[in-house]
Formats: C-alpha cells, structure tokens, sequence
C-alpha cells in the first residue's frame, strides 16, 4: 500500500493536469483520475520492469479518459480552462521561454485537444518523444512534427492571428 | 514534486486486491502459447491423415517451408499483437501497416510458389471444395484467436481492435500453414479467394473481438466498476 500512496502522490497532481486538459471538465477528470489509479493497480502486472513509469501511466490514463468519453456519449466542450484546471506539474525552463504554463493551456483549449496531445504529453507532462510514441501509438518523428506543428498553431492563434 | 494524498474510496478499493501479482511476460513469450497450440494441431494433422498427396512432387521446400513460413508469420503477427496489448508500447500505425502488408505478401508468395510448382488437381465442385477448405481453416484459427485476444485482455490494450486485428491475421496465417499442409489444391484461384479469404475473415473477426472488448470496458466504466483485466 505504501508503494501505491507513493506512485499516487507523485503521479497524481501531473496525470491530473493532463487529464484536466483533456476532460475541460474539473469534476470529470477527478473521476477519470480515479479510474485510472484503480485501473493502474488493478493492470500492476502489465508494467515491465526496468521501463520507466511515465508512459506506462499515460497510456493507461488516456485509455480510460477514452473509455469514459464513449461511455457518456461526452461531445467535447471547447471551453476556457479555469485558473483551477492548470496541471501542477512545472513546465520545465527552457519550455517557459518560448511559452509559459498557462498561456500554453489556454491556447490547447482554443486549438483542440486532438491537434495538441503530443505538446501536452512533452511540454505539460515532460515525456519524451520516444515515450509519447508508445502512447499514442505513432513513430517518434510523427509525434515531433505534430508537436512542431500544434506549436506553431498555437503562436498563430495566440498571437492574434499573425503568422 | 507536489505530493497528494490517496481519496479513501480508492485506498478502499486498493485495499481489496493487495494479492502479489506475476509481471507479464514479453510478448513472444506470451505467444508461444498460441504456437503450442498450432504446433499440436500440426502433430495431430500428421497422425490422422498425413500431409497432402502431392508432398513428395512440391518437396521439403514447397511443402514444409511455405508451412513454417507462414506458422512463423502468424507468430510474429501475434506477437505483435500481444505487445500492442501493453500500455504504453503501442506501436506506429505505419508499422502495424506494415505487418499486415507482409503477412499478405507471405501468405501470397507462398500461393504462388506451390502454384508454380504443384500439379493441377481436380477439385470436384470448386465451390464445395472452397468452402470446405475456408470453413476448416477458420475453424483451426478461431482456437488461436480466442487464445490470443483472451492474452490481450488480460494486459491493457489501448487500441483493443488494432490488436484483434493483429491477432485475427496472425492466428490466420497459423491456420493457413496448417491447411497448407492438408489441403491438396494448388489452384492460385482457390487458395487466394478460400484460403486467404478465411485469413482476411479471422481479421474479421479479430476487429470484431476487440471492438466488443472496447464496448465491454466503456459500458464497465459507465457503471461505475471499472474494467479489470
């Protein structure tokens, strides 16, 4: 049990900033958090040893979020996120020069959540490219141009409309 | 790192199942189940009613390699497949492209080759002799397949029908070597439309499968329990 509290307080606060960005519902992604911490004790034998835990764990969080989309019918709302929604984890230094946090979340939620995951997952949660590949299921380049191009998206729509 | 702390209602539910559990073996491990399973059918094959008659005429290569080559093409499909089945390693959609578009070229490549090298062999009624030959072959697939999506559950699939489909073509091509090895017709019409028509049915099945898997766990969701493997 201490080892669950302990991946549950280092994951938690992350995995709910990406779900939070994902859900644009508060009380939605609580409950898709606790999905997926169940979800991930209960799917414990299909972590592989020696692999790092990240994409083990966002695989499985965007799984259920998936799940309990098409199991509610939910039709994506495009909705500002609150002050409240914003992830707790850091968007690392050198991140934060070309773009902070929370201009980050307010943009994903203006461009769509589709064309912004792969940024989500290296800018927000920090995984690299080559986890983010295993993720989502596409190569490695794939996922580096989608987040170049959801990126330049992003400029384009916060800026105004200026290319 | 900013800790948190665990809600009671899912301590509650942790608590129920601290049981110690047995990491999941790689993928190809997992497989070698379903190819125990071909390779069964395989001796039973050769005890009942021995290879095809024209064996001798295709020889070791035209007989047994086209087999084993597509035993070992189905293998890997499954493989594939099973791996596809853990969070987090879920591979390029160009690369599960690619693993169907090779099973195809080795399911076809050997059509052809015994084609090329077989006699022709009267087949009676081409239709009766079709459909039976498609009907024993996905009868011999389905086995591996509900073998290989029950292994897929029990991880986490992500994309449950790109891994049914994966499974489907994969206990297919099983099949296939099998009948390959039963069945005496070489006619390139009839092994592409019967033979590789029941490959593409397992497929079939296989999306179907892990479409049904996906229904299941969303409608587990949407009543509150969530889906255990």
């Amino acid at each position: 049990m201490t080892a669950f509290e302990a991946l549950y307080s280092a994951l938690a606060p992350p995995l709910l900033g990406y779900l939070r960005a994902l859900t644009r519902d508060t009380s939605v992604a609580d409950d898709v958090l606790q999905d997926t911490f169940l979800q991930m004790h209960r799917a414990r034998h299909t972590f592989r040893r020696g692999y790092p835990v990240k994409p083990w764990a966002y695989a499985i969080a965007r799984n259920v979020f998936l799940m309990h989309r098409r199991a509610r019918g939910r039709r994506e709302r495009r909705e500002m996120l609150a002050e409240e929604a914003l992830p707790e984890s850091p968007v690392r230094a050198a991140d934060a020069e070309i773009i902070d946090r929370e201009t980050l979340l307010r943009g994903v939620a203006l461009v769509g959540r589709e064309r912004c995951e792969e940024l989500l997952l290296h800018h927000v949660a920090g995984l690299s490219f080559r986890e983010i590949a295993g993720v989502l299921g596409i190569s490695e380049g794939a996922a580096k141009v989608r987040a170049h191009r959801a990126m330049a998206e992003l400029k384009r729509v916060l800026g105004g409309g200026r290319s | 790192m900013t800790g948190a702390s665990l809600p009671p209602e899912l301590r509650r539910l942790v608590e129920q199942d601290l049981s110690p559990v047995r990491p999941l073996p790689p993928p190809w491990v997992r497989a070698l189940v379903v190819l125990a399973w071909a390779v069964a059918v395989l001796l039973a094959v050769l005890v009942v009613g021995g290879v095809r008659a024209d064996a001798g005429e295709l020889g070791v290569l035209g007989a047994w390699g086209g087999a084993v080559l597509e035993i070992l093409a189905g293998f890997a499909l499954i493989a594939l497949a099973l791996r596809e089945a853990v969070p987090g390693a879920a591979l390029p959609r160009a690369s599960l492209a690619g693993a169907l578009l090779a099973a195809a070229l080795v399911a076809a490549a050997t059509a052809v080759f015994t084609w090329v090298r077989a006699a022709p062999v009267a087949s009676g009624c081409p239709l009766t002799a079709g459909m039976s030959c498609f009907a024993m072959e996905f009868t011999m697939g389905v086995p591996a397949l509900a073998v290989t999506v029950l292994l897929a559950v029990r991880a986490l699939p992500v994309r449950p029908r790109w891994a049914g489909v994966l499974g489907g073509v994969g206990s297919g091509l099983l099949a296939d070597g099998l009948q390959h090895l039963i069945c005496p017709v070489s006619d390139l019409s009839h092994v592409l439309v019967w033979h590789v028509g029941a490959i593409v049915g397992l497929g079939c099945a296989g999306w179907l499968a892990g479409w049904g898997v996906e229904r299941w766990r969303a409608r587990s969701l949407g009543r509150g329990t969530p889906w255990a493997p």
